[in-house]
């Protein structure tokens, strides 16, 4: 099936098709490349490292791979077994669990990070237990980690729910037959097949992880070296130093582009596996 | 489908008038806006409020404004504006907002017992003029005091309102802002002052954007910030009128403060004094002589205070002898002048008298 819709494919290819489209659709694609490209045109190579020297772009680079990377590792950890939840819940809850998941998605950060603050912030819901505790979770990296594990989370999430409720049925069935428990169909056939859409939901998740700000700024505060993340260097920046601003986004726009090679490289070994 | 958004445009900005405020401004200006339209039929006021450096970065990549109302001269500076329109039109000081419920915090000294400090980026006005007042307070309580002041400090917000909505949340225990913005949050922070030899006098400058492309409405809004009706809106939200005058002086010795009512004339005696001012030219002020305020026999000096933060101190034989006058302003203000003592040295806008 998969050969002819490859053939399928290649014979609706078409040069003066690809033209008429692409007039239609040229006003997004203007949008999108012009401003890229006026980035990349708003500094120079020798710029950009000369502004990378600088200690303040380095904490908060730093400080931005170190916080992405525990979120990173929170969100493959517990959104993997949300992921199973979904895929082995009831319709309804798996439906609830569902819609809960993806909300941060398509909230406005601004509303993630005031949310954040109701709950966890010293006089919110949970948050004046821990201040009673004596654990302060605003203003300091936790916030910035939960910050932008709240917005990621259902990148990732949601895309290996839809990789696990894609699997063959009929497959599982015949592992349980011969006698495999649920966890090793778990771990022999559903997580091997899912395994590229794993790791490209956790690419896209770190993706936007990094490029978290508004539920940051808000939730965190902004303080260089604790709780100043790229994303916040650069705002700030575009005040007082617009040149290290630039080039931080310069260094944040190279390394989205690469994460999305990388996905569809990931994504592109998953077809061919799929054949 | 362009061209009638380009003419929507066009005929919108005839009847828009583009207003970019510092964030401190917010209450004061939504309200005189609202007053403005009210007068203008046919006029919308655009209000945009950000912390001052967002607003110059948003002008000089474009955004149109008719005026910029800046809380400070440097961001100002940062972009073009035609010079004849500059003014002062509001003069405002630093507070320390204090989450209630906290209580031996009273002075700036105690900042140094609050674990969790927020402050505003040194890039904002106030950030800058909150790193100055420390500088001056480290000079005061010592470096310690700062080391411990800044181990404390927990964000750099973006701008005044974003600190003390932090403080207001209960996020942080205390926040440097304005006076005004204190004002704003009446009941909901604890104020504490900042005496004045550690405080800093920040004067609001106003101008018209070069690129203004409403500058016959921006002047007569302008106009209309600076008129009575305005400046009173302004101070009811905490800031100081340079223009305005104020109903009386306060006349401190250290441990006592009276009220002196103004106008002084009828109850001090009058002097007329000649000075001849840097051109050489004689001129004449009639106005209360000093020396017979209250207090003033007994004490060795006077330091005078404007509502600019501006203060001279003088001793009193030298107030004695050189006839030295208060003399009402055509606005109402009263200003200090000393025969025989440079008019640089004169106090403007007089709001308070310490004699010692």
């Amino acid at each position: 099936m998969g050969e002819l819709a490859a053939q399928h494919r290649s014979a609706i290819k078409s040069w003066s098709a690809t033209g008429g489209s692409l007039f239609l659709g040229a006003p997004l694609l203007l949008l999108i490349a012009l401003s890229i490209l006026a980035l990349f045109l708003g500094t120079t190579p020798a710029d950009v490292l000369a502004q990378l020297h600088d200690p303040a772009a380095r904490d908060a680079i730093a400080l931005s791979v170190k916080t992405t990377l525990v979120s990173l590792a929170a969100i493959v950890v517990f959104g993997t077994g949300l992921a199973f939840a979904i895929h082995r819940a009831p319709g309804w809850l798996s439906g609830t669990l569902e819609v809960i998941v993806t909300i941060p998605a398509i909230m406005p950060p601004s509303v993630a990070g005031l949310a954040l603050l109701l709950a966890f912030g010293r006089e919110g819901l949970l948050g004046s237990h821990f201040d009673a505790l004596g654990i302060r979770i605003a203003f300091t990296p936790i916030a910035v980690v939960m910050a932008q594990t709240f917005v990621a989370t259902p990148f990732y999430v949601r895309e290996v729910a839809n990789a696990l409720n894609a699997v063959d049925p009929a497959m599982m069935e015949a592992a349980r037959i011969d006698g495999a428990g649920p966890f090793r169909v778990a771990t022999g056939i559903l997580l091997p097949i899912s395994m590229p859409f794993v790791i490209g939901g956790a690419i896209l998740a770190w993706a936007r992880s990094v490029g978290e700000f508004g539920a940051t700024i808000l939730f965190a505060g902004n303080l260089p070296g604790v709780t100043q993340t790229v994303p916040l260097a650069i705002y700030m920046g575009f005040e007082s130093n617009l040149a290290q601003a630039k080039s931080l986004a310069t260094v944040l726009m190279l390394c989205s582009i690469l994460v999305l090679i990388l996905l569809r490289i990931v994504l592109r070994r998953q077809m061919t596996f799929a054949h | 489908m362009f061209a009638t958004l380009v003419a929507c445009t066009v005929v919108q900005q005839a009847r828009t008038l583009n207003v970019f405020a510092a964030a401190s401004l917010k209450e004061a200006f939504t309200q005189i806006a609202h007053n403005y339209e009210a007068s203008h039929p046919g006029l919308t006021v655009r209000l945009n409020f950000a912390g001052s450096q967002t607003l110059a970065a948003q002008i000089n990549q474009g955004a149109p404004a008719d005026v910029f109302a800046s809380a400070a001269e440097k961001n100002l500076d940062d972009i073009q504006f035609d010079k004849p329109s500059h003014r002062i039109f509001v003069l405002n000081k630093l507070e320390i907002a204090v989450r209630s419920g906290q209580p031996g915090i009273r002075t700036p000294r105690d900042l140094a017992k609050i674990p969790n400090l927020v402050v505003a980026d040194p890039a904002v006005p106030v950030g800058h003029y909150t790193e100055n007042f420390f500088g001056k307070a480290a000079g005061v309580y010592g470096s310690n005091w700062l080391a411990q002041i800044r181990s404390h400090i927990v964000s750099r917000e973006d701008d005044v309102k974003a600190v003390l909505a932090k403080v207001i949340l209960g996020e942080a225990d205390a926040g440097i802002v304005y006076v005004s913005d204190v004002a704003t949050a009446r009941g909901k922070v604890v104020p504490v002052a900042i005496p004045d030899r550690l405080n800093e006098t920040v004067s609001y400058p106003a101008a018209i954007p070069t690129s203004s492309q409403n500058k016959d409405d921006a002047k007569h809004f302008l106009k209309f910030v600076l008129s009575d009706a305005s400046q009173a809106v302004l101070e009811h939200s905490g800031f100081v009128s340079p223009t305005r005058p104020v109903s009386y002086l306060i006349l401190e010795n250290g441990s006592n403060a009276v009220r002196v009512s103004l106008p002084l004339s009828g109850r001090y005696p009058q002097a007329t004094v000649r000075v001849a001012d840097e051109g050489k030219r004689e001129e004449t002020f009639r106005g209360a002589v000093v020396s017979t305020l209250p207090w003033f026999s007994g004490s060795a000096t006077a330091t005078f205070v404007g509502a600019d933060g501006y203060s001279q101190t003088i001793s009193i034989v030298d107030l004695k002898s050189r006839k030295a006058v208060l003399v009402r302003g055509s606005d109402g203000n009263y200003q200090l002048i000393v025969p025989g003592l440079k008019p640089n040295m004169w106090v403007n806008w007089l709001r308070s008298i310490e004699v010692r």
